[in-house]
């Protein structure tokens, strides 16, 4: 697998050809608008963004637990990059939008595309100066780790608000934001406890061990915060009881496959994880937490189908290809993860 | 913090000698003081009294506006208990060490601001001696209460969390008063053997402790997100403009605990000056307290930036309409002062000096305070005095019975705070103890 | 031999203990007092984890039961439709399931705490027993080791 660590100008070159890759699949190979660039970038923008975060937060709150996970989750913010130039692609896809058939101050096709672009670029930008002076222990970097955490909060919030909600225009729900950003720094914890049981499987080591346990009781509390948050918006609308309100749950509630998804989705990112990691021993058996951790993503996943679905189609063949390649992606990423942290240094 | 060439046995007496100084010899501007104090809420009950016996029209509500200052204060008082458990609980859960100075004044507050906060409904029920009607017992008019009613969980989720508070409370506060117990004599003595149960410190009588303490912290943790949750949901399970929104639940929580800090930082710095607790509530701990308030000022203005950006984004004219109206309309001096208190003045703790300066900060949750009393009238009140129907619209002043219930009330949770000062360990010594141990 | 050590230092006091254990006194023979919890001192004595959570869970899910019992049962026993909603209502009703799963849990924990530490003592609140500061180990029952 040593093959797989690549020297920075090479990394450039492969996420290049990736990228180029899922945009000729976007614009070429596969006719008729679909959503899936946009649940692409949905998706892996919160798998890219919520390890940076993590560390980030840890470092404002001086958590001394994920120390010896540092680089491992800092090697993907090159990412940020990679998503925000994915991102500008958006635009030969945006007629998924109906919002681009009337006129809109905020929702007009140009400025949707301009500030989500520079938005992300900024975020990695900051990311850029956070890791770098987080790795040399330099003392602006809890400032930065802030300020990164800010435009990592306010991304996540336009991906949820502009993204994803704008699908349902005019639908609004203000837990939108809160709900992503939040799910953005679920899915960082649970690709930590990734990391830190595989680490574990190939090698015992205490400290590793104790980032997995400190992994996973955070994903146990942050199972229970999302699950406050999905029932507050819940029952805010079901209680309201507005017709252009419940309308958006109640298509996709009385329909299948919609219906078993909800279902599923509570069960992945709020039931399973908190009866999986209640007890002290689950926390500690690498197995059990890589279960839990790779379910959490893949519910993350059935979420944002559970509100693009209904909307607009998805060409799965396709799809499955674009994760394949953005796994690949992360993985290169990650072995490489020495190179690019040395670039950054 | 323990000097490192102290010996543990002499940091602790030292420790003991110290804080139970606090409990000794009140001096007549202590007895001014909560005299005043019980002046004010004396007015403030003799005002309830008055209110029931000539009516709810002494009060300023009426329609459209029917909830108040009674209301704004109800919903302040809650938040204010809220950054107790916050501190008491959560942290601990975090293990940040720093909460260990400030738990125990902060659960005090906790439990008096419940008790405080408790009486307002009671107050805006207008006919208070039927409160008992909003508990479901079997009855003769064979009625059960309404579980669909966001009042009525209201009751539920008010009632657990002051059992809960005062039961963390007191449990964390059994090994002090034996300590209390044994530098006592007379009748004092007697008083502190029954509340510290008989405590010895055996191994048993810790092993539990800690179990129960850390299941205690597990619990209110959710258990406080919950609580001003329903307090949200008071309003946002209704569909007035303003009122009805998703978000409303993490923002109020998020609120609630920065009023709250802003609370703890207003009682425990002249407290912390009164008592010459400088060595051990230190600079360092307010600096992290200070980063709490900071931290949750900026969740509030997130959640005020997407509530009015949404209202527009949506294009539904009633929350357009509202949002405008807030700022530009009646209230919109309350609404300016509230984004200045809340979202402005906190933002200067970025600055590490600001943070470090007690004086400072002490003022700053001065504003703090005020800033989030504006916020919740300004939710309140503005909804609801111009909602949909234009016929239906009407502006509220509250009149004097509401003024001298509030400052009542204020009177009440100082009186309670002074008197819990002289009556008991202000700081947990224990844990102190335990920690410079390590 | 002396059968009660009292020490200022917990390093002191845990040495002695372990010293104590290895040299063969029976653990449940040890008593000791401590001003704070020492979990270490746990450790060397081996005792078993407190019971308290089990006072905790079962508190817990008869709260949670007990929560979903009480609203349901009224709201059928005089089904009223109330706002649109069903007559059972669950999102509404898990509100007061929570509020009371966690009421439950805790005054029931509580009460297990009580119970299990033997508090309150009558005996010891007439007349205290004071360990000051000290780190205190008392052997019991020597002779019959």
């Amino acid at each position: 697998m040593s093959s797989l660590q690549l020297r920075p100008a090479m990394l450039t070159i492969v996420a290049i050809a990736i990228g180029v890759l899922i945009v000729l699949i976007e614009t070429v190979l596969q006719d008729g608008s679909n959503g899936n660039l946009l649940l692409v970038l949905a998706f892996w923008s919160a798998l890219i963004q919520g390890p940076v975060a993590v560390v980030a937060a840890a470092e404002i709150s001086l958590g001394k637990w994920i120390k010896p996970m540092k680089k491992e989750l800092l090697t993907f913010y090159p990412l940020i990059l990679f998503i925000a130039i994915l991102f500008i692609f958006l635009y030969f896809k945006i007629d998924i939008y109906k919002w681009t058939e009337i006129d809109h101050q905020w929702l007009s096709k140009n400025f949707f595309i301009l500030r989500n672009s520079i938005l992300l670029l900024l975020s990695f930008i900051l990311a850029h100066f956070y890791v770098r002076a987080s790795l040399k222990g330099k003392s602006e970097r809890g400032t930065l780790a802030v300020l990164f955490i800010l435009s990592f909060v306010l991304t996540q919030s336009l991906v949820a608000y502009d993204w994803i909600m704008s699908l349902d225009y005019p639908w609004i729900s203000t837990m939108f934001g809160p709900i992503f950003f939040l799910e953005s720094f679920y899915a960082g914890l649970a690709i930590s406890a990734i990391i830190a049981a595989f680490k574990l499987l190939k090698n015992n080591s205490e400290d590793i061990r104790k980032v997995m346990r400190d992994s996973a009781l955070f994903m146990f509390g942050i199972a229970l915060a999302w699950a406050g948050l999905f029932y507050g918006q819940y029952l805010v609308i079901w209680y309201g009881n507005i017709p252009w309100e419940t309308n958006y749950f109640s298509v996709r509630m009385s329909h299948s496959p919609f219906r078993e998804m909800m279902y599923l989705v509570i069960f992945i990112l709020f039931i399973f994880p908190f009866i999986g990691l209640v007890s002290r021993k689950s926390k500690f058996s690498r197995v059990w937490v890589l279960i839990v951790s790779f379910s959490i993503l893949g519910g993350l996943l059935i979420e944002r189908l559970f509100y693009i679905l209904p909307v607009i189609p998805l060409n799965g063949l396709w799809l499955v290809i674009e994760f394949i390649l953005m796994t690949v992606l992360m993985i290169i990423f990650y072995r490489s993860r020495k190179e690019i942290l040395k670039y950054s240094e | 913090m323990k000097p490192k060439e102290m010996k543990e046995l002499e940091y602790n007496q030292s420790l003991e000698r110290d804080i139970l100084d606090a409990l000794r010899n009140p001096r007549p501007i202590f007895w001014l003081a909560v005299l005043v104090c019980a002046g004010f809420f004396a007015i403030g009950m003799a005002t309830w009294v008055y209110q029931m016996l000539k009516g709810m029209g002494v009060a300023g509500i009426n329609n459209p506006v029917g909830w108040g200052v009674y209301i704004t204060d109800f919903v302040f008082w809650v938040g204010i208990a809220h950054s107790g458990t916050l501190i008491s609980a959560v942290l601990f859960l975090f293990r940040a060490k720093f909460r260990n100075v400030f738990n125990r004044s902060a659960e005090a507050m906790t439990v008096f601001a419940v008790m405080t906060a408790g009486l307002y409904p009671l107050i805006h029920l207008g006919r208070s001696w039927l409160f008992y009607w909003l508990f479901p017992y079997p009855n003769q008019r064979q009625l059960w209460v309404n579980f669909q009613s966001p009042l009525v969980w209201d009751v539920f989720a008010v009632s657990t969390y002051f059992t809960i508070s005062a039961i963390f409370w007191y449990v964390g506060m059994v090994p002090d008063l034996a300590i209390v117990r044994r530098y006592a004599s007379g009748i004092r003595k007697r008083i502190y053997s029954i509340l510290s149960l008989g405590w010895t410190g055996s191994l048993r009588q810790w092993k539990h402790y800690s179990r129960l303490y850390m299941f205690l912290a597990a619990f209110a943790t959710p258990l406080v997100i919950s609580v001003h949750s329903v307090v949200s949901w008071d309003f946002a399970m209704s569909i007035v403009p303003g009122w009805h929104t998703t978000i409303f639940a993490p923002y109020f929580v998020a609120g609630a605990i920065f009023s709250g800090t802003a609370m703890v930082l207003t009682l425990v710095i002249p407290m912390m000056k009164i008592f010459r607790l400088e060595k051990y509530i230190t600079v360092d701990h307010f600096d992290k307290i200070a980063k709490v308030l900071l931290f949750t000022s900026v969740i509030v203005t997130y959640s005020y930036i997407v509530e009015f950006a949404l209202a527009f984004y949506g294009g539904h004219k009633f929350e357009e309409a509202h949002f405008l109206y807030r700022a530009i309309g009646d209230y919109r001096y309350l609404y300016w002062m509230m984004l200045f208190c809340n979202s402005l003045l906190p933002l200067t703790l970025f600055i590490r000096k600001l943070r470090r300066n007690i004086l400072y900060l002490f003022i700053l949750s001065l504003f703090v305070n005020v800033g989030m009393w504006l916020e919740r009238f300004v939710i309140i009140v503005s909804s609801l005095a111009k909602d949909f129907d234009p016929y239906n619209w009407g502006v509220y002043v509250p009149k004097w019975p509401e003024v001298a219930i509030t400052l009542g009330s204020f009177g009440m949770f100082f009186m309670f705070f002074l008197l819990f000062t002289k009556a008991l360990p202000v700081l947990a010594i224990t844990e102190i103890k335990e920690e410079a141990a390590e | 031999m002396k059968n009660k050590f009292s020490f200022d230092e917990k390093h002191k006091f845990l040495h002695k203990l372990e010293e104590l254990v290895k040299s063969g006194v029976s653990t449940e023979n040890i008593n000791i007092f401590t001003p704070y919890p020492v979990h270490e001192a746990e450790e060397i004595l081996k005792v078993k984890p407190s019971a308290v959570r089990l006072f905790t869970l079962i508190g817990a899910l008869t709260g949670l039961l007990f929560g979903f019992f009480l609203t349901i049962w009224t709201s059928l026993d005089w089904p009223l439709i109330r706002g649109g909603k069903p007559i059972v209502a669950i999102p509404a009703f898990i509100i007061v399931a929570f509020e009371l799963t966690i009421l439950f849990g805790g005054v029931i924990s509580f009460i297990g705490y009580l119970f299990l530490s033997r508090l309150p003592n009558v005996e010891k609140i007439s007349e205290p027993e004071e360990h000051g500061n000290q780190f205190v180990i008392h052997i019991e029952n020597e002779g019959k080791k």
